[in-house]
């Protein structure tokens, strides 16, 4: 994915951000969540395939994003590469057993640096509904 | 090397379905279950509901305008409960650990909460102590 001026500007507008480092001309990081928004340069299968969850079934429970350095700002071109790192259940506060599996994501830059890391964490069943994908 | 002071708690909303469609539109997750009311009741949801990491990035930019957008270096956030439109959002900041002799990292807590005082949105960051007061805004 590459990391885009006009992106950054759209994405920091959505949740309110008009800092400097994310809109001007010389804008120079990204918002910590941004790399959110590796959907977009996606393939269009099931990262959850190999957990058997049901992908209709499962909720988004958390997110975690971490930086070797400064998060990286527009012109950063930057592959990533997600595997599944945990798939483990624990018993619901009103019974019945949830399912967790988190997705880990490694983002590296031009020089093959590793610049962020992010792990996605979805839930299954779940009694009460927290964040459908 | 002085952490600046905590933000005073920002107030979002009444808030839209405008807001969540912008930034569905923004992050590239259109599920309809946040704006189309069809899709949230076929889910089993009485109306559209936020996406999540909207208000995560809403406590992102509590975080980054207190302690700047280059000083980042973890952002961990967990959905505790939904935000419907019209709810009035209120996001605080507060520091829990740090910086400490020699280590100039902060360990900080975010927190949206719903009008009902619930927290609907949680989050806890370490960022690297700002060398000057970064832009706040």
């Amino acid at each position: 994915m590459v990391v885009e001026a006009g992106k950054l500007r759209e994405f920091a507008a959505a949740t309110g951000s008009s800092h400097p480092a994310y809109v001007c001309a010389h804008a120079d990081s990204s918002p910590p969540t941004f790399l959110i928004t590796k959907r977009l340069w996606q393939a269009d299968d099931d990262p959850w395939a190999d957990t058997g969850l049901d992908p209709a079934r499962i909720l988004h429970a958390g997110e975690e994003f971490a930086f070797t350095g400064p998060p990286p700002g527009p012109g950063t071109t930057l592959t990533f590469d997600s595997h599944i790192e945990k798939v483990f259940t624990k018993r619901g506060r009103r019974g019945g057993e949830l399912t967790f599996a988190v997705l880990c994501t490694e983002y590296r830059d031009e020089a093959g640096a590793l610049r962020a890391t992010s792990r996605t964490t979805v839930v299954q069943p779940g009694q009460t509904p927290l964040e459908p994908r | 090397m002085t952490l600046p002071k905590p933000p005073v708690p920002r107030v979002v909303g009444p808030v839209t379905l405008t807001d969540f469609v912008r930034y569905q539109g923004a992050s590239g997750d259109l599920n309809p279950v946040h704006h189309d009311p069809a899709a949230a009741a076929s889910a089993g949801f009485p109306r559209p509901f936020a996406p999540g990491m909207w208000a995560a990035g809403l406590l992102g930019t509590l975080a980054t305008d207190w302690l700047g957008p280059q000083n980042v270096r973890r952002f961990s956030v967990r959905f505790a409960e939904q935000i419907w439109p019209g709810d009035v959002l209120t996001c605080t900041a507060e520091v829990l650990a740090g910086p400490d002799d020699g280590t100039p990292l902060v360990d900080v807590a975010l927190t949206c909460r719903r009008q009902t005082g619930a927290a609907a949105v949680v989050a806890t960051a370490t960022f690297v102590v700002p060398v000057e007061v970064p832009h706040a805004g």
